[in-house]
């Protein structure tokens, strides 16, 4: 399931990233997303981290939702827990779309998912109602999916129709026309109806190759397959010219090709041309015996040397096929000796892991992982591929991929966490510092030192002003002039007892005191207000220090911030200590159950390998019983000497 | 023989249910683990980049027909704060509309300089430099920039944009 949730969602991202057409696949260009927190999902999306742009995305849902992408940001995040494997969720989320308030589009979208997801699960009648539901405005990268997917519920549900009457079935397909055609002929030849099928068979093959180069190595392998399923119906029929000429067709460069070569051998043999039969099957058995193909070539070969007479060389090969056997026995017994849980972990986590348990990159592919399409015995796991290919335990590999990608996330919290404890700690120890230093210095006794400094001004400016005393506040030459009046008078009264002050000393000094207290009185109520502003000015500034100082003292008294974060930090590091125990516990146990899988895939394959060395064994036995028993043995072996 | 048939077939029966379960489990145990992540990403957050000090930078590309991108520096007044190097596969994520959170950080109160140099492949093949730079006033709300990296059709060049979100 999860192969196909994978693909199918990277269309829907294709689809509803930012404003970009529907038709555009992945490597077509895209404007930048309108909204920050969208848009960030959207890169932790295409580098993999499905996790991560979900995280983003419910973070954002959090914080008041996105804005400027109407209800799409939703649609994909029920895109990306598909493609994260959570596809409970993702129906709930799709399913949250299906009311006729929303735009068609997205209302098409969702039925054509949650269609999907029931075919999945084998809910056909609920499959077929959600595509019934489409009402023509599901975008254009995913009609192509959704004619494929009426196509596959018909098959399920009805078989193959006729090829006329699939046409109003056949007509919405575009890129995916010739699977669709495979599949429709591979139904009806499951149902035992070859002149079906083949009608099928030929409709794909004389459709027209795809124009973009990108989908042409696609449309070979199809057609391959689409080949080789034509030469094994025209074998069922027993028309061997028209099957050898199909299997003829299928390319030879690629592991496709086994069951073509086979085909071609018994194609060739079903006439008694048994030496042009044993050309395609000494290629075969060159290959990879993971293939059954190759398998059944080791007794072929040797049978079809039989046919012509050629006991010697069918002897020779019967041993080689034994030797091959062993062989591959041998290695198999040491693939299942070094299968385990730590193994499989080992591989998964590994620098360089097999290239079946890698993920694919991201673009569209058929399965969520890649095959290793080199089929020689590179490693032990290529035992493994066949079983690897299957889109259940590839999903079950993807589903303990994710648990270790989020284990390992959740260590880096782990020590993120302790550190961020370590810093709280620290600004604890420096806030207790400042606060003794802040005690030591007094600083914040300072501003009531001041309140009582400016009290003493307030009180000196009212009795100022109560008096009247305009020199007290004169400024400038006033004040200057006023400075030197007062020195004069004084100096006139340290004189005036020795005779020596001139007449009219006191009375010019009281007429200049009479000036200035005049010049003055013309800026006493400016300099009063002036006083007055500062004053006030003195008043809000002072406030505020007092209110701040309080604030700090508060502060150094209880340490209520860091306290409160220190006590969110435990709980959260305690959550994450708990979620990283429970994911190790699921990765263990699921490493486990898939390492038991290919333990017994690996050993259902020695069953079968066992059987073939036991008809080999006995094929040779025949043979050298049938020399004994011979008068004159031709081209066949010498006897060795029975001991006695 | 009624009874291994029986045994059997409970078995076989019993196995899709066991593989559900434990599909059910693991949705279960991945639902746990983003919500745990989002609360995670909350507190980070919340305790190393405060709204009166925050400051994020993000990156997006809007088509990128006449440049391809190598590498971005951030430089914050006089120092430099982030530095990236791009993969293809990151580039594609910008090309495909994302958008990369490249830099949050804490800045003072007050006027501060943004920089951004963004290195890479421009219209004629050739080695391409550019910068763009924005002045902030940061106050007690955060402030979130987007380093913009836009395809002018009528210059056939690249244009570099800060946008300063208004939140």
């Amino acid at each position: 399931m999860g192969a196909v949730s994978h693909s199918l969602c990277l269309a829907l991202v294709v689809c509803l990233s930012g404003v970009a057409s529907a038709a555009q696949k992945p490597g077509d260009k895209h404007s930048a997303a309108h909204n920050l927190d969208y848009g960030e999902g959207l890169y932790h999306y295409y580098q993999g981290d499905y996790a991560e742009a979900l995280s983003t995305l419910e973070l954002a849902r959090q914080q008041g939702g996105i804005s400027g992408h109407g209800h799409y940001p939703e649609l994909m995040r029920a895109g990306m827990y598909l493609a994260y494997g959570m596809t409970a969720k993702a129906r709930a989320e799709f399913a949250a779309h299906l009311g006729q308030g929303e735009a068609p589009e997205v209302r098409d979208t969702a039925h054509f998912y949650l269609a999907r997801l029931s075919y999945q699960a084998g809910d056909y009648p609920a499959a077929a109602n959600h595509l019934q539901a489409l009402e023509g405005a599901l975008p254009a990268s995913l009609q192509d999916e959704a004619a494929l997917l009426a196509v596959h519920l018909r098959i399920q549900t009805q078989g193959a129709p006729s090829l006329n009457s699939a046409q109003s079935l056949l007509e919405p397909l575009t890129d995916n026309t010739y699977l669709a055609l495979l599949n429709l002929g591979n139904s009806a030849s499951r149902a035992g109806d070859p002149i079906r099928a083949q009608s099928y068979y030929k409709a794909m093959l004389e459709a027209e190759p795809p124009e973009d180069k990108n989908r042409v190595e696609e449309y070979l392998a199809v057609r391959d397959k689409t080949y080789t399923a034509l030469g094994y119906s025209y074998l069922g029929q027993r028309d061997y010219a028209s099957a050898k000429a199909a299997f003829r067709e299928v390319r030879l460069d690629n592991a496709l090709a086994n069951r073509a070569l086979l085909g071609y051998g018994w194609a060739a043999a079903s006439y008694h041309d048994y030496v042009l039969a044993l050309k395609p099957w000494q290629a075969l058995r060159q290959r990879s015996l993971l293939d059954p193909a190759v398998q059944e070539s080791l007794l072929a070969v040797p049978w079809a040397y039989e046919q012509i007479d050629a006991t010697g060389a069918a002897l020779g090969a019967y041993r080689e096929s034994e030797q091959l056997l062993n062989t591959e026995l041998a290695n198999l017994d040491t693939a299942i000796g070094a299968m385990s849980r730590e193994a499989l972990l080992a591989q998964l986590t590994g620098d360089a892991p097999h290239p079946s348990l890698n993920s694919a990159p991201g673009t569209l592919k058929q399965n969520w992982l890649t095959l290793d399409s080199v089929s020689v015995m590179s490693s032990d796991l290529t035992y493994l591929d066949g079983l690897l290919i299957s889109d259940e335990f590839q999903a079950q590999v993807q589903s303990l991929r994710d648990l270790l990608a989020l284990a390992d996330k959740f260590d880096h919290w782990r020590h993120k966490l302790a550190i961020y404890g370590q810093l709280l700690e620290e600004k604890r120890s420096r806030r207790a510092a400042r606060a003794q230093q802040v005690a030591d210095s007094g600083l914040l006794l300072q501003p009531a030192e001041l309140m009582q400094e400016r009290d003493q001004l307030a009180n000196t400016l009212a009795q100022v002003r109560q008096e009247r005393d305009v020199l007290a506040l004169a400024e400038g030459d006033i004040a200057a002039l006023y400075q030197r009046l007062q020195n004069a008078e004084a100096a006139l009264q340290r004189l005036a007892g020795s005779g020596r002050a001139p007449a009219d000393a006191a009375a010019k000094l009281k007429l200049y005191r009479g000036i200035l207290t005049w010049q003055a009185e013309q800026n006493f109520a400016h300099n009063t207000w002036q006083i007055q502003k500062r004053l006030h000015q003195i008043d809000t500034t002072l406030e505020q220090s007092q209110t701040r100082a309080a604030s700090i003292q508060k502060l150094l008294a209880e340490d209520p911030d860091i306290d409160a974060d220190l006590a969110r930090l435990a709980q959260i590091s305690q959550q994450n200590s708990q979620q990283l125990a429970e994911l190790r516990s699921a990765i263990n146990a699921r490493a486990e159950a898939l390492a038991n899988t290919l333990t017994e895939h690996l050993q259902g394959h020695r069953a079968r390998l066992n059987d073939y060395l036991a008809q080999t064994r006995l094929s040779i036995a025949r043979l050298l019983d049938d020399a004994y028993r011979a008068d004159t043995p031709t081209d066949g072996p010498q006897l060795p000497e029975v001991a006695q | 023989m009624i009874r291994i048939l029986l045994l059997l077939a409970l078995c076989l029966g019993a196995a899709p249910v066991f593989a559900q379960a434990s599909a059910d489990d693991a949705e279960a145990l991945k639902q746990s683990a983003l919500n745990l992540n989002r609360d995670l990403l909350i507190l980070e957050e919340e305790l190393l980049y405060p709204p009166n000090s925050q400051v994020a930078v993000y990156l997006s590309m809007d088509v990128a027909e006449y440049f391809a991108l190598d590498a971005v520096k951030l430089k914050i007044d006089d120092t430099f704060v982030a530095a990236e190097l791009y993969s293809e596969k990151q580039v594609d994520a910008l090309i495909r509309g994302g958008i990369q959170k490249l830099y949050i950080g804490n800045v003072k109160s007050g006027s501060h300089e943004i920089s951004a140099f963004f290195t890479g492949i421009g219209p004629q093949g050739q080695p391409y430099k550019r910068a763009a730079a924005i002045t902030i006033d940061k106050s007690t709300a955060p402030v979130v920039l987007e380093l913009k990296i836009v395809d002018s059709t009528a210059k056939l060049q690249p244009v570099f944009e800060i946008k300063q979100w208004e939140l």
